[in-house]
């Protein structure tokens, strides 16, 4: 069964009694949750994810729950729970979905160790993935979103799972984190697109939350060959490049842009350098998504700028 | 007579295993520490350094004469501001250690 064939009060329901089980790719969320707008915002976003039985094995228990007392009133806070323990410090009540967002990202970079994990968008075409990792602010998610829309299949927005035995990357498919100027970017780019409000004043700035497609839910569960580790560059007014990139330094960046290679040991390293071996590193940059799109394309085909 | 006091000689060592991984035609590798876990970029010359040296410990001047192959003719005479610039290099990210003898 999936989100979109809840009804609105039978997903605030299952929030409000902590059973609503989401898969979320290889893992199991259990959400719990007294905020309307969360439920409103989930219904929305999450709509094409599979909602499972009860009874279902959870990875993960979150919560993002109402500060009580006077911040229940004035200037309403929330806080998010993991595990029953609360974790991190509370924010403003309106950025309750982004916050089970962030929540659920640091749940799976802080504690599924059976992957390296990279802070990485993936997308994928004809059975090839490329890894864009990227420190936060060079665009990547913008980039994804851009080629997402015109056809690539997404597995992530921000964590890459590689799996160091077979060699094939996983994703969750979750809702796309825009922030700031790249949400209009987006808006006009895809107009189709679903986003929630943007919200305003978090640590990351205006974020808005996007619906990721369909189809890209619906095949969460098909991991990808990495093919390319692509560094993207957002440039104002330049011409779309895509160069050849040190694997050294691709190599360098993907531990550095890792959550828990320090945690893999040589494991990691070795892992590290067979991707790298692998793939084919490049350095790509931009100034529209247009020509993102069609450089992408093309790169697909086996050509490059 | 006055006897002067001889320098003490600095011999070098590596701080323990590594793996590395290299690349056709590119000048960096890529160097962990079996000891740290720390992982490093590496110069191609600061690579051969590290594998010069080994567990035993070498003088900056054995280094010198056995990377010396390595080296253009033209450029020998900076081997042994190379050997110095990596060994600083190596010791500034714990790789190597000196000891004075």
């Amino acid at each position: 069964m999936k989100v979109s064939e809840l009804s609105p009060h039978g997903i605030a329901d299952l929030l409000a009694h902590g059973d609503l089980l989401v898969k979320l790719g290889p893992f199991v969320a259990r959400i719990k949750s007294d905020v309307s707008t969360l439920a409103a915002d989930l219904a929305s976003i999450y709509d094409d994810f599979q909602v499972q039985p009860p009874g279902t094995f959870a990875d993960f228990h979150v919560e993002v729950r109402r500060e009580r007392g006077l911040r229940r009133w004035i200037k309403p806070q929330v806080r998010f729970f993991f595990d029953g323990r609360p974790s991190f410090i509370p924010l403003p009540a309106t950025q309750a979905f982004p916050m089970l967002e962030w929540g659920l990202n640091w749940c799976v970079a802080a504690h599924c160790h059976q992957y390296l994990i990279f802070h990485a968008a993936v997308i994928e075409k004809g059975g090839l993935a490329v890894l864009m990792p990227a420190p936060p602010g060079s665009g990547k998610s913008t980039l994804c979103t851009g080629l997402v829309m015109r056809g690539w299949r997404l597995l992530s927005d921000e964590l890459a799972l590689y799996d160091m035995d077979s060699g094939l990357v996983h994703g969750m498919s979750r809702p796309i984190n825009l922030k700031n100027e790249s949400i209009a970017v987006i808006r006009k780019f895809a107009p189709q697109a679903v986003m929630t409000k943007p919200v305003a004043d978090t640590t990351k700035g205006t974020v808005a939350l996007m619906r990721p497609p369909a189809e890209s839910v619906a095949r969460v569960d098909e991991p990808a060959h990495p093919a390319w580790i692509v560094l993207p560059k957002y440039v104002a007014e330049s011409k779309p490049e895509m160069r050849p990139y040190s694997k050294a330094r691709t190599a360098m960046l993907l531990a550095e842009q890792s959550f828990n290679y320090d945690l893999q040991g040589l494991c990691g390293f070795n892992a590290i350098g067979d991707l790298v071996s692998k793939c084919e590193c490049l350095q790509f940059t931009y100034n529209s998504l247009d020509d993102a799109e069609r450089a992408f394309e093309r790169l697909n085909k086996g050509h490059k700028e | 007579m006055i006897l002067k006091e001889s320098q003490p000689v600095c011999h070098y060592r590596r701080t323990g295993a590594i793996r590395y991984r290299m690349w056709a035609d590119e000048e960096f590798a890529v160097v962990y520490s079996e000891m740290s876990g720390d992982t490093h970029l590496l110069d191609s010359f600061s690579l051969e350094v590290l594998n010069c040296l080994g567990m035993e410990p070498k003088t900056a001047r054995k280094l010198e004469g056995e990377l010396s192959s390595l080296i253009a003719l033209e450029d020998q005479e900076r081997l042994p501001s190379f050997v110095e610039s990596s060994l600083l290099q190596l010791q500034s990210v714990d790789l190597v250690t000196a000891t004075s003898l």
